[in-house]
């Protein structure tokens, strides 16, 4: 048990400490010593900069690789020779041969100095400390500080502040580093919190005491290197050290940010931004990230088959049988598709296959409020496209049919068969859909194009399988199996490899993979770019987009 | 002429406490008749560049009397040419040591001198536009200061076209709202911003990067005074005055334990008991001094015997291991209890450190919390060490220099009086 919680804490531990940097670009390079290292560095970058992309971890808390330095923490002192007095690496720039030392007997003497200082009045209530176990205050006192305290008197507390429905501050555990404050002034630019008071009573919090109204609050625990600022929907509900991360894409708008799923028991407790330069850099919003109920809710757990009895229960053969037989049935241009924004480009990759074999007509479908939601809030990371792979299936299905035109054929009985992919959540489109012979309907919850169809086939949620998506930007990112499915449901690309199958179009493998490297192999923007070579943080492909598209990730679109 | 409340090496006139300006140069009219006012300014627009200006205050070997006595001439210098950036000069009016009371008196009695001052090093810097900081304290100062720049831009010294040299220069007062911080010049320039008055980590220095990001200066009261004499005689003759390497004079406010407690203007290089003993006229009880903040309560403190055989210069004062700092000497006599004194200093530096950095901000208190402890004789004599270590680890490691002026008085407190620290901790309370 014990040695268990050790391997997952250095995993957590590896994972915060060394955050992801991003270096100036600058077309000269000066040479530096780091503790012995001879490095080159791009000239305009920091010390701390220089030291931690080149695997030398310096000890920090106000420094943060998105925010601007301010050198308050002390934390980072180090040794510069020729100086006068020990410099903070997270300001000073390197300059031409200056030699670092990191760990020379001053260094370490003044950071023993400044966890002393920090430890004096923090509460060490790590036992039920939301933090504890990602927290760099509790690492570095384990790797800098010293297991004893000198200081005999009370310690200075501050009460609880209350936030609002997301944030809550342990001000007792603040060690004052601002990098809250300088998240909300330099990063989501609402300047909602900032520093009252003086001495060693200063505080952080509101002007007039009130609820925070960002959408990005949740980023502000995930700066906070302590455990001062908690968000109210993970507070208590798992330690860190218990969680298992995996790496995913936010599927709720067309910027697709980067994040970490963490798992406990099958369940996602805590959804956080996963650093990518590229796209989110080190954030998410609050929408993302706390707004994940719909998981849960409404889920289609079995496949259903129409009769004249109305819908009921059965199992996968029936289903499939039904459905592949149905769609056989449809004969020229009498069949239709619709395909949802959200879905993975392997699925609908799948799908186009499977309409064009048959001689289908396929449409997009993007959400009761279209392509670009007109009443959705745009920032600095949030789009209005509600989808997060509008591209994919731009790219994907080429020939696409507007949603109203298909629905025309359905009204003039031209098209007859219908099958849709996606959770369509709309009475209008279900209202048209009388006409139909047949409604086969791949979806993760119940909806009302799902409740009309003779076929209601249970897909999956995005973490509950793998798969791309293609952001509005053309950045192409991989995510990976969070949860196990705890229903009949199936992965939707395995429903359509078996509908494939079953209309003997096949054999179709339906391991995500597999059919990615189907769509490299087809001309376009995926073309040789294999399923492993996909890296982490995703690749940007080539959509030869027009110059006027509003732009998906990094700073400028807010600005 | 050592009358008056000068006192020189030789025979040598006062420079800033000159007899028309005890009576005060209030007016422009009587600080042009008493002092040729404003003929310093007209001979630098007349007759040298900018340059030259700089390189003239360099050779006067004139140093800032702000505290940490730098080269004013050397430290105009550092501005970059050519940025396309305005320049700004500050000039640092918010005289907040403990103890120190030397500008409010060139305030007061020489207002015009310092505006020619501001002109004189704004015209050398190339700027256009200088602001005074004002210690909010200084309310009938600045109002005073407000009317000579209203009389100077009737007169054609301030605003456009100054005395038909075609250059302009602007000066306005901003007035601070009590931090002691923001007498610490980065802390200054962000307090005009408008910001919370917090030090900036330098580098940049204020010179490359200071006021909206602009190349500053910032120059205390005193050392712009300064410059009027030495732009009217020379920097040959300013240079004459003082020792080597500490030019000219050095004006002290001086309270405590002495008879006659003021402002005292000395020749650099004089010894201590000119200070102490002639113009403050020595001990004020009848017994015997013991000891003494040199400049400001910031500056590690000296005993009677060290100041009494040393003498007024930074060059000595370095050698005993202190500074002149902001003139403000405070002096202790037999009776004063040095345990008092010291928490006295640490309870004022914990309730005016920014709260910025770590060291500071958690170390000020801490002190604090270790003197109450030793003073109310429930310390123990780990407290004695503890304090030197604590100390140990705020000097050198804070973003600016109050962290190093606030265990100064204390360290060198616990180590020149270690044994009334003792003999508190051993229960005994007088």
């Amino acid at each position: 048990m014990i040695t268990g919680i050790k391997r997952t804490l250095k995993a957590h531990m590896g994972e915060g400490v060394a955050p992801v940097v991003r270096l100036p670009e600058s077309e000269t390079t000066v040479q530096i010593t780091i503790d012995g290292h001879e490095l080159h560095i791009p000239s305009g970058a920091t010390v701390m900069e220089a030291a931690l992309s080149n695997g030398i971890f310096i000890p920090h808390f106000c420094y943060h690789p998105g925010l601007g330095p301010e050198g308050n923490c002390r934390m980072c002192l180090v040794e510069i020779e020729g100086r006068p007095k020990l410099e903070p690496s997270c300001i000073i720039p390197v300059c031409r041969d200056m030699v670092v030392n990191t760990c020379s007997a001053d260094v370490v003497e003044a950071r023993r100095g400044v966890m002393e200082f920090l430890l004096l009045n923090h509460p060490l209530d790590c036992p039920w400390c939301d933090k504890a176990g990602e927290c760099m205050l509790q690492d570095h006192s384990y790797n800098y500080g010293s297991g004893e305290t000198r200081h005999r008197m009370h310690k200075r507390t501050s009460p609880v502040k209350d936030f609002g429905p997301k944030l809550k501050m342990y001000s007792n555990r603040c060690i004052q580093c601002t990098r809250c404050v300088r998240f909300l002034a330099e990063v989501e630019g609402g300047e909602e919190l900032s520093l009252f008071g003086r001495s060693a009573d200063v505080d952080v919090g509101t002007y007039i005491k009130h609820n925070l109204t960002n959408n990005y609050q949740g980023c502000l625990a995930d700066v906070c290197p302590v455990g001062a600022l908690v968000t109210k929907p993970f507070l208590y509900s798992a330690r860190v050290f218990y969680l298992e991360s995996q790496p995913s894409v936010c599927p709720i708008c067309s910027t697709g940010c980067s994040i970490f799923v963490d798992r406990y028991q099958n369940r996602i407790v805590r959804i956080r931004p996963r650093p990518n330069l590229e796209v989110n850099e080190w954030w998410m919003c609050d929408t993302g990230r706390f707004e994940t109920g719909w998981i849960e809710e409404g889920r289609v757990d079995t496949p259903t088959f129409g009769s004249e009895s109305g819908l009921r229960q059965c199992g996968w053969d029936t289903a499939l049988d039904a459905a592949s037989k149905a769609l056989k049935s449809a004969v020229g241009g009498q069949l239709g598709g619709i395909v949802w924004a959200g879905a993975s480009c392997e699925e609908i990759h799948l799908f186009t296959k499977l309409l064009r074999a048959l001689g289908g007509i396929i449409s997009p479908w993007y959400g009761p409020d279209g392509r670009i939601d007109p009443a959705a809030k745009e920032d600095f990371l949030r789009r209005k496209d509600p989808n997060p792979n509008t591209r994919g299936l731009e790219a994907i299905a080429s020939d696409l049919l507007d949603l109203e035109h298909l629905l025309g054929r359905i009204d003039s009985g031209e098209v007859a068969s219908l099958i849709v992919l996606g959770t369509v959540m709309d009475e209008a489109v279900a209202a048209r859909l009388s006409n139909l012979d047949q409604l086969i309907v791949i979806s993760s919850h119940h909806c009302p194009v799902g409740d009309a169809s003779d076929v209601l086939l249970p897909g999956t949620v995005w973490v509950e399988k793998a798969g791309t998506f293609l952001n509005g930007e053309g950045h192409l990112q991989r995510f990976s199996q969070v949860l196990d499915i705890k229903t009949a449901a199936r992965a939707d690309v395995s429903i359509l490899s078996a509908l494939i199958d079953r209309c003997g179009l096949g054999p179709q493998n339906e391991d995500p993979a597999a059919v990615y490297e189907e769509i490299t192999r087809q001309p376009g923007p995926f073309k040789g770019l294999a399923w492993g070579q996909i890296p982490p943080g995703g690749r940007r492909l080539d959509l030869k987009l027009p110059a006027s598209e509003p732009g998906t990730a990094g700073r400028e679109g807010a600005e | 002429m050592n009358a008056g409340p000068f006192r020189s090496l030789g025979e040598k006139p006062p420079i800033l406490m000159t007899p028309e300006a005890l009576d005060g140069m209030l007016t422009l009219d009587s600080y042009r008749s008493m002092e040729s006012g404003y003929e310093g300014l007209e001979k630098v627009l007349k007759e040298k560049t900018p340059a030259e200006v700089t390189d003239d205050v360099t050779r006067s070997g004139l140093r800032g009397r702000g505290g940490a006595g730098f080269s004013a001439g050397m430290k105009w210098g550092f501005i970059p040419k050519d940025t396309g950036k305005p320049v700004y000069l500050v000039c640092n009016a918010d005289e907040g040591e403990p103890g120190t009371f030397k500008d409010r008196w060139l305030l007061r009695h020489t207002p015009h001198r310092l505006i020619e001052g501001i002109l004189i090093a704004s015209y050398a810097i190339g700027c256009n536009r200088a602001f005074i900081y004002m210690r909010e304290e200084f309310a009938m100062e600045a109002i005073r200061l407000q009317a000579c720049l209203d009389e100077a831009r009737r007169e054609g010294l301030m605003g456009a076209d100054i005395l038909g040299s075609g250059w302009e220069c602007e000066i306005s007062i901003f007035t601070g709202a009590g931090a002691y911080i923001c007498g610490e010049e980065t802390a200054l320039l962000s307090s005009i911003e408008g910001r919370r008055g917090y030090p900036r980590v330098r580098p940049p220095f204020p010179a490359i990067i200071g006021l909206y990001g602009c190349p500053t200066i910032i120059n205390n009261v005193e050392t712009l005074s300064n410059l009027p004499v030495i732009a009217r005689r020379d920097s040959d003759w300013y240079a004459s005055y003082g020792t080597d390497k500490s030019t000219g004079t050095r004006l002290f406010s001086i309270s405590g334990r002495v008879a006659r407690p003021g402002v005292y203007e000395v020749e650099m290089g004089v010894p201590w008991s000119a200070l102490l003993d002639d113009l403050a006229g020595g001990p004020s009880r009848n017994r015997p001094f013991k000891a003494l903040y040199p400049g400001g309560s910031s500056t590690p403190m000296l005993t009677a015997e060290e100041a009494g055989g040393s003498t007024i210069d930074f060059e000595s004062a370095m050698d005993l291991g202190t500074f002149l700092g902001s003139g403000g000497t405070i002096v202790l006599d037999s009776e004063d209890d040095i345990v008092d004194a010291t928490l006295n200093v640490a309870r004022f530096y914990n309730n005016e450190s920014c709260g910025q950095c770590t060291p500071c901000r958690e170390g000020c208190r801490w002190i604090l919390q270790i003197v109450q402890r030793i003073a109310s004789g429930h310390g123990t004599a780990e407290d004695i060490d503890l304090l030197l270590d604590v100390t140990g680890h705020i000097e050198g490691n804070t973003i600016c220099a109050f962290g190093d002026g606030a265990v100064a008085p204390i360290a060198s407190a616990v180590v020149k009086f270690r044994s009334e620290f003792e003999a508190r901790v051993g229960g005994a309370q007088q």
